[in-house]
């Protein structure tokens, strides 16, 4: 029953604890994560980007181009549609794919830049709350709670009324109202760190404090961030589409699902696939969204790694 | 009053001591111009320093009115028990008592013969962690475990001493070989989790050292290794405090390690110190009863089952002192006497004690 003592060896062998070994440990891990990615719903991302990136060369139509000889065209596979307008033409003969694919890139573009904006707003004021704690704390948690207490439709309506629709606008109106999510997870988060003994030392050291905020805080709480801004990304496209349906959005010959979703509301009864191919599209995106976030979270808890 | 074997009171329990709290450690010749009483010039001065923690339950006076100096190169041991408020003294040194509940009610630090308490920040922050470093209790809570430690250890360098980028990494080096790290080109871009305790605390001891400070406070810079661990670092903070003649502060319980360590030590009982003597004479000839109850308490190298002493009683409530002597509850000689507050009296020209009857006991 004795094991030899090569065998011993060769376990010995494996947690060395040389350079390199642990480098190629690294790489293992990362692979084996990236291998328990959710395909679906990074496929789904995936298709979304691309056809963002690549709208002029994957459309097979302009989907500004009017052509009311051919308005209201149903899709191919019903009767009277063909295969020149796969899901069908809108009121005004514009080809319906073609304007959800050049719809994409609006709903990217708002997805990702108002997670960043809110986001880095967010996290910004988080880790100051949390860090200096006291008054500053009191006046920036007091005004997370008065933007929660406040409808964002109420205050998106108040903004762009003010500045006028537009997709910079837009970004505008979902960063100063998506903000305070990040704000109270981060405030906690940088709390319990500005307690912990290597800030401490860190202070004692003579660091300065804007670089106790972006060299010890910061990363240490990135993590929550980065999860919280994977999960907002469907949500930032929800309000989008939401803002473009209320007329607040994207400005009109310019295709984007929301606006599409309100275009297409009066011909709902006889003329269906003007607002349920964008619908579709907007759920899709947000799902594959959801699950790439609720992915990356689990990833990054140290707990599930443990389960796994 | 049948305590009289309390206290050990010959050189040969005293040895004994030594040797169970020094293990293998060879005890260094302690420099002997430190020990004689009332020489050397202080290098930090404290005058009746208070601190409270003003708490929804009322104010905890964690210290209360303390005071004592440090003389060049000495190393002076702080000893007490939990919550006596000897890692508050600690901090308050370095000026990062616990804000907002706690706060320094009275007195003066004076390091160098300038009170630290009335300095601006801007003027502490270029002390702290320049001519005055602090080795906490957990080394493993102490690292930033996203940043490398050659970036940690070299944080001090960048601050206080505005060096080039360049120049850093070898400065770096130099500080990590003082320290006995192994390697130290490669364990320069580790993380904290590729540390054990032992490496992780001496990183910390030298982030404390890179600035070569005149001053080391160590606040029970072992309790979180386990024993053969704590001798090496023992022996590390010893060599080191004799080959820079750095003067130290070790804040500890464990009266072995200040046998070992310390020049003179001061006893805390409930935020004020009872008894401040040269380690021999307070081991030897202990005055303050609490002092024997602790010394009474420790194993002496018996065989067999021997029943260790204990102090009878607790610690009281942090927020309700007892009045007077804040040992009376408990100490065997008390008298109605001690409900008042005894003062300080030099028993000897070295050695002071807070007690109404220590010419008695």
């Amino acid at each position: 029953m004795r094991r030899g003592l090569g065998e011993l060896r060769k376990d010995l062998s494996i947690i060395d604890v040389g350079k390199g070994t642990a480098r190629d440990e690294r790489t293992l891990k990362l692979k084996k994560q990236f291998r328990r990615i959710p395909k679906a719903a990074a496929l789904i991302i995936l298709l979304l980007l691309v056809c963002a990136i690549f709208s002029p060369l994957i459309a097979p139509h302009d989907p500004i181009e009017q052509n009311l000889a051919n308005a209201l065209k149903p899709p191919f596979w019903q009767k009277g549609g063909s295969f020149a307008y796969l899901l069908g033409t809108d009121n005004l003969g514009r080809d319906i794919l073609s304007r959800i694919i050049y719809g994409a890139r609006i709903s990217v573009i708002v997805g990702f830049a108002g997670v960043l904006v809110s986001g880095i707003m967010g996290t910004f004021l988080g880790v100051v709350a949390g860090y200096f704690g006291g008054k500053i704390d009191l006046v920036i948690m007091r005004l997370t709670d008065i933007m929660l207490s406040l409808p964002y439709i109420l205050i998106a309506i108040a903004i762009i009324g003010a500045i006028g629709p537009g997709l910079t606008n837009i970004i505008i109106v979902l960063g100063i109202t998506q903000w305070v999510g990040y704000t109270r997870i981060i405030r906690f988060e940088a709390m319990s760190l500005s307690k912990s003994e290597f800030i401490e030392m860190a202070v004692i050291s003579g660091t300065r404090w804007w670089r106790i905020l972006l060299v010890h805080i910061l990363p240490n709480v990135l993590n929550s961030a980065v999860v919280l801004g994977t999960l907002d990304v469907g949500k930032m496209i929800i309000f989008e589409a939401a803002l473009s349906f209320l007329g607040l959005g994207v400005k009109p010959p310019t295709a984007s699902w929301g606006g599409m979703l309100a275009d297409g509301r009066v011909y709902l009864t006889f003329a269906w696939w003007l607002a349920t191919f964008p619908g579709i599209a907007i759920a899709i995106t947000v799902l594959g969204g959801n699950l790439l976030g609720d992915w990356l979270r689990d990833e990054l808890d140290p707990r599930h790694q443990l389960k796994a | 009053m049948g305590n009289a074997d309390c206290g050990l009171r010959n050189e040969e329990t005293w040895n004994k001591t030594l040797v169970e709290y020094g293990g293998e450690l060879e005890m260094k010749t302690l420099n002997s111009e430190l020990q004689t009483p009332n020489s050397g010039d202080p290098i930090l001065e404290v005058k009746d320093l208070q601190i409270h923690f003003f708490t929804d339950r009322g104010v905890l006076r964690a210290v209360e009115g303390v005071d004592f100096s440090v003389r060049k190169q000495e190393v002076w041991g702080l000893v007490g028990e939990s919550a006596s408020g000897k890692s508050v003294i600690g901090q308050a040194l370095i000026g990062m008592v616990a804000k907002p509940a706690g706060r320094i009610v009275s007195g003066e630090v004076f390091f160098k013969g300038e009170d630290i308490l009335k300095m601006a920040p801007r003027e502490v922050e270029k002390i702290r962690g320049n001519q005055i470093a602090f080795i906490p209790q957990d080394p493993t809570t102490a690292l930033n475990p996203l940043l490398r430690i050659g970036f940690q250890i070299g944080e001090a360098f960048k601050y206080h001493r505005g060096m080039e980028a360049s120049n850093i990494p070898e400065e770096i080096v130099k500080v990590m070989g003082v320290v006995n790290i192994p390697s130290p080109e490669q364990r320069l871009n580790d993380y904290p989790h590729q540390l054990s305790g032992g490496l992780k605390q001496r990183v910390i001891i030298a982030t404390a050292l890179s600035c070569q400070p005149d001053l080391l406070i160590a606040d029970e810079p072992t309790s979180a290794l386990d024993v053969t661990i704590q001798i090496q670092i023992i022996k590390l903070i010893r060599e080191i405090q004799d080959r820079f003649q750095m003067t130290m502060i070790l804040i500890t319980h464990n009266l072995g390690l200040v046998a070992k360590m310390c020049h003179r030590v001061a006893v805390l009982y409930c935020g004020r110190i009872v008894e401040e003597a040269p380690v021999r004479g307070l081991f030897k000839d202990p005055k303050h009863p609490y002092t024997r109850g602790l010394l009474a308490s420790l194993p002496k190298g018996e065989k067999g089952n021997v029943e260790l002493y204990t102090i009878p009683g607790q610690l009281p409530n942090p927020l309700y002192h007892p009045p007077g002597c804040s040992f009376s509850p408990r100490c065997p000689h008390a008298l109605s006497k001690c409900q008042e507050i005894p003062p300080m009296e030099w028993s000897s020209e070295d050695h002071r004690v807070r007690c109404w009857r220590w010419k008695e006991i």
